[in-house]
């Protein structure tokens, strides 16, 4: 048993830049970092989306990624949320944003008395309404919530980004210290293996290399994974097109996305202008391409799923290689990060790393489950068109997890939730109301409150974050004048 | 859109007065909408009740706040003390000593955690064990308690407290409190259950003196003869005496004298492990054993051998087969207590399951028809919580490197669940813990016993390898003075108690009169 001393990358994106950043800021000196740019992501990442959720922050931090730093070298803005307009052609529309605790009232969550409200107004409760980022993403308005003061209402509005892959790629490339890491720019031509481990790889450039552990961040395609006898996931065959629109005043702080037969197309708010990425099956390839209406500035076709292993003998996959996931949530993102803490968190102190490889592949699968059953949830409904991509779907609603789910929601409105999982309970929450899912009845312990009380509450909560949404400024000028503060200070 | 408010329970029928019983009966009194829920409970002075389950939780404090219980009260009226964790004799060897605490074990800096620390100094030469960077172990250590610290940046801040106390007063204590919120009490015993013939659910008790109590929904409540659940709808009983093999408990109380410790004390013995529980005026005793390898007259000698006082009365024999009913909802029919399942008090967990039972209840309350949907998804919660707690106390047993008795050798040697061996291997190989998120049990208390019964990581997380050994051992050291100083400056438990339950109970609190408060 040999100490782990080389650990070699392989990826040209930006799940390998962001990996290998990861461990220049964590590991010891002792330990040799390799970074062999094999291939090009660009056209893949595409799959890594365009938002973020808000632990990005927290995350950057810890790599010394600062947000000064991402807003003045990069076209990146804030992000409330994502947009559903007209969610599978239904009169489904909301702004899935993020939020802190909802809060309780009398030992009840907020949310099942907005439920009481809808059911006995015989009509859909609307969860918006008092939600201080949805209020001010609506109305074009950002600001960063007051520091120190938990008492606003705006502390409760947690915000991510809405940013391009490529620019965050080549920031955490930036960053990377040449001394620290050794670079190779190299294709891999063979790849040896023995007894279920890769013992080199033969690069195109003729260099031999060896290490302790190999990442792979080489994409959809896992081109060491795969080697050792991994299968991609078992999802669907998506396409998607990129464009991008210049603007002179930047947009919303969230990106919409709204839904055609074909898919769905999303816009995101960056500080140049619009990105505007369309998501489609093969068969409506026609359709989905006029109506993109933008010259194509990247574009691919992949299969969303994720592996049964992540980890197998002394290779480990981040990003892609490991599980594409449809770009309509920020959990591209989420689970990225996931799969570097997981893989910070379980770095084999050994060449034996059998007990991290398995630990390591049970929360990968788990937090894998876990995404895809947020994602099933907004394909969960029963008026879908007829054509592929919606009707396709049945292989991420199926799950039981998913079924128990919304059935307790639709029962009483409860919000079931399972070990670690990467959406909160005001993720889902904020979703279930989304979708228009009705609770059969409210939680008996709301009438602790009565009805007439509560809606002199709601109303007065209302009118207080209407009224704190229109005092703050345009997302646009905020980000003016932030700029302005920061380039004058940095 | 469906009917406008939900179709509620009229009447909820509790049997059984013991701590489960009443604690049942406040929780859903203080908790469910005033006057629409009907309360009655039936209880057999007959029968009595188990009377034992003195140690608690840190999770105890919080059933009580939510009752609007003042602690001081609570204490006065129960015989009650503080414990701050639980200290564990030759568990791991003959001769071992640890401290299970609750709350944390120093600081987790730079993201990893502080065991990790502990265990890379240990090779710096570090003597100190773990537990010395523990609050609640070095206050235990000296006899001191003090209430925590709301400041995050004070030592006191991790502290963690649970209760010792008399549980036959806190169920009277509860009934009380339950019996001013509208409670109906019932006293007679329960001679036969009427089902309704078509759906099998439970209509009525039929009590010996010919009174009878018809019900929509009930709780068993009725200790280990599991009346409803059991005896009645004939729930299949889960059988985990494979690994924890101890069936019998024997029980006798001495007096209060010496100091009054704030933790509980477990040793372990030849073919099982003797409890010490102090009150203010007696110690609770106990010896749990597996009656296949001790007879129950030797089991009586190790008991009273082992004890530091005067018995107060004649020893007790309770039987028990630890393990839990299949489901905990049956129909009509919730089990909560002993009723629903025992698992040996190693970890003072029963009350613990008791107030999970009831709190899930609360956030499931169902109406007027407990819709299935409801009931598995309870039974779901309550399966897993058994579970999470089993596994933890299967750990005491299965890390042991005893081999001075059968009991012992087949205890290191059984298999264990698949749950359980995971995360001692995971442990083991690096010292990482498995992750469940919603578990009782915290990280700090799965190191805590795998550390105190010498299950030491093969290998140290590498990213310490980063941080100087010398600011290591400066953070260690630092962190330890901090804690010895503010602990010369505590009060002893028992004057801390003394004086705690004289001050006058804080604002708002009183017993319930009438209605709710
Ligand atoms: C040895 C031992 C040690 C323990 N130590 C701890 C500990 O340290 N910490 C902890 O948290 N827990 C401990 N427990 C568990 C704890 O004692 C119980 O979980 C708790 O007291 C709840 O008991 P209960 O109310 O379910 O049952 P009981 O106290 O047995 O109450 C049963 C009730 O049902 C009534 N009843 C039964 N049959 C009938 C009938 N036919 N008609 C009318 N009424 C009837 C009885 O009169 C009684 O009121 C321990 C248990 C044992 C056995």
């Amino acid at each position: 048993m040999n100490k782990l001393n080389r650990i070699v990358v392989c990826g040209n994106g930006l799940a390998a830049n962001l990996t290998a950043l990861a461990l220049q800021q964590t590991l010891s000196e002792k330990i040799i970092i390799e970074l062999i740019r094999v291939g090009n992501q660009n056209s893949t990442d595409i799959f890594y989306g365009s938002i973020t959720a808000p632990n990005i922050y927290d995350f950057h931090l810890n790599l010394n990624v600062s947000e000064p730093e991402l807003l003045l070298n990069t076209n990146t803005s804030f992000c409330y949320g994502n947009q559903y307009l007209k969610w599978g052609m239904s009169d489904r529309s909301w702004l899935q944003c993020f939020h802190l605790y909802l809060g309780a009232e009398e030992g009840v969550d907020f949310h099942q008395y907005i439920s009481r409200q809808g059911i006995s107004e015989q009509k859909q409760a609307n969860l918006e309404h008092y939600l201080i980022n949805a209020q001010a993403g609506l109305a074009g308005k950002f600001a960063h919530p007051p520091a120190g003061n938990d008492q606003h209402p705006l502390s409760r509005a947690e915000y991510g980004y809405q940013f391009n892959p490529k620019e965050w790629s080549d920031i955490y490339a930036s960053m990377l210290d040449e001394n620290r890491i050794n670079i190779i720019d190299s294709d891999i031509e063979d790849i040896q293996i023995d007894k279920g481990e890769i013992t080199s790889l033969k690069l195109t450039n003729g260099a031999l290399i060896q290490a302790s552990l190999f990442i792979d961040c080489t994409g959809p395609n896992a081109q060491l994974l795969s080697q050792l006898g991994s299968k991609p996931g078992e999802g669907r065959k998506l396409r998607a097109v990129k464009g991008f629109q210049p603007a002179v005043q930047m947009g919303p702080a969230f990106r919409r996305i709204k839904s055609f037969p074909y898919g769905w197309q999303s816009e995101t708010h960056l500080r140049n202008g619009a990105e505007r990425l369309t998501i489609y099956t093969d068969k409506n390839k026609a359709a989905a391409i006029k109506n993109h209406g933008l010259p194509v500035i990247e574009q691919c076709r992949v299969k969303t799923g994720h592996r049964e292993h992540a980890w197998l003998g002394n290779c480990v996959t981040i990003g892609h290689a490991a599980n594409v996931i449809e770009p309509l949530t920020p959990a591209p993102n989420m689970m990225l990060i996931n799969d570097i803490l997981r893989l910070l968190e379980l770095l084999p102190h050994t060449t034996s790393m059998s007990e991290e490889a398995e630990e390591y592949n049970r929360r990968f699968k788990q937090d894998a489950e876990n995404i895809d059953l947020f994602l099933g949830a907004l394909f969960s409904f029963d008026d879908k068109l007829k054509d592929s991509y919606w009707s396709d779907t049945a292989y991420i609603t199926k799950s039981d997890k998913l079924k128990r789910k919304l059935n307790q929601f639709e029962y009483r409105g409860r919000i079931a939730m399972y070990d670690l999982e990467p959406f909160n309970e005001q993720d889902w929450t904020i979703l279930h109301f989304g979708m228009a899912r009705t609770p059969q009845i409210y939680d008996v312990l709301v009438d602790q409150i009565a009805s007439s009380d509560m809606t002199v509450k709601l109303n007065k909560m209302r009118e207080v974050l209407q009224q704190v949404a229109s005092q703050m400024p345009p997302h646009a000028l905020y980000m003016e004048k932030l700029l302005q503060y920061l380039k004058k200070k940095h | 859109m469906n009917d406008t408010k939900p179709k509620l329970l009229k009447e909820i029928t509790i049997v059984g007065g013991g701590s489960a019983g009443w604690m049942t009966a406040a929780a859903l009194a203080r908790m469910l909408p005033t006057g629409d829920v009907k309360i009655t409970l039936v209880e057999s002075e007959q029968i009595g009740t188990i009377g034992v389950g003195e140690a608690t939780i840190p999770d105890m404090a919080r059933f009580n706040r939510n009752l609007g219980i003042d602690e001081r009260e609570f204490l006065k009226a129960t015989n009650g003390t503080f414990k701050l964790g639980i200290e564990f004799n030759n568990w791991g060897k003959l001769g071992d000593k640890y401290f299970h605490p609750f709350g944390g074990h120093g600081v987790d800096m730079h993201g990893v955690d502080f065991h990790q620390y502990w265990l890379h100094s240990l090779k710096a030469g570090n003597t100190n064990s773990i537990e010395e960077y523990s609050i609640c172990s070095v206050a235990a250590k000296h006899n001191k308690f003090v209430l925590p610290e709301q400041n995050p940046k004070s030592v006191l801040s991790n502290l963690a407290y649970a209760y010792h106390f008399d549980a036959t007063a806190y169920a009277a204590f509860l009934r009380k409190y339950a019996e001013n919120l509208g409670v109906k009490r019932i006293e007679g015993k329960i001679e036969t259950v009427e089902q309704d013939p078509t759906t099998g659910n439970i209509s009525a008790l039929h009590l010996e003196d010919g009174n009878i109590v018809k019900g929509e929904l009930f709780f068993d409540c009725s200790g280990f003869s599991s009346l409803l659940l059991d005896k009645t709808l004939g729930v299949k009983y889960r059988d985990w005496s494979q690994w924890l093999p101890c069936n019998t408990a024997k029980t006798v109380a001495t007096k209060q004298d010496g100091p009054m410790l704030p933790y509980t004390r477990s040793t372990a013995k030849e073919t099982g492990w003797q409890w010490r529980i102090p009150t203010q005026q007696r110690v609770g005793n106990g010896y749990i054993y597996c009656d296949k390898y001790i007879s129950d007259e030797e089991a009586n000698k190790v008991l009273l051998d082992g004890l530091d006082g005067e018995p107060l009365s004649d020893v007790r024999t309770i039987r028990f087969k630890t393990g839990c009913q299949e489901v905990f909802w049956e129909k009509n029919c919730i089990g909560i207590g002993l009723s629903a399942g025992f698992l040996e008090p190693l970890e003072s967990t029963s009350l613990f399951l008791i107030q999970q039972g009831i709190t899930r209840f609360i956030a499931l309350y169902p109406n007027g028809e407990l819709p299935d949907i409801v009931r598995n998804e309870y039974n779901r919660l309550m399966t897993r919580e058994f579970e999470q707690v089993r596994d933890f106390i299967i750990l005491h047993y299965k890390a042991t490197q005893r081999d001075d008795s059968p009991f012992w050798r087949y205890c290191r040697d059984m298999e264990i669940p698949e749950s359980l061996q995971r995360k001692m291997a995971l442990f083991q190989h690096g010292g990482r813990i498995f992750r469940d998120e919603n578990e009782l049990f915290t990280r700090a208390s799965w190191v805590a016993v795998m550390l105190g019964q010498n299950i030491y990581p093969e290998t140290n997380d590498p990213i310490l390898a980063n941080i100087p050994k010398d600011g290591i051992q400066h953070s260690l050291s630092s962190m330890k003075k901090s804690m010895e100083q503010i602990t010369t400056k505590l009060p002893d438990h028992a004057y801390f108690i003394e004086k705690y339950t004289e001050m006058k109970p804080q604002s708002g609190f009183t017993m319930p009169n009438t209605g709710k408060m």
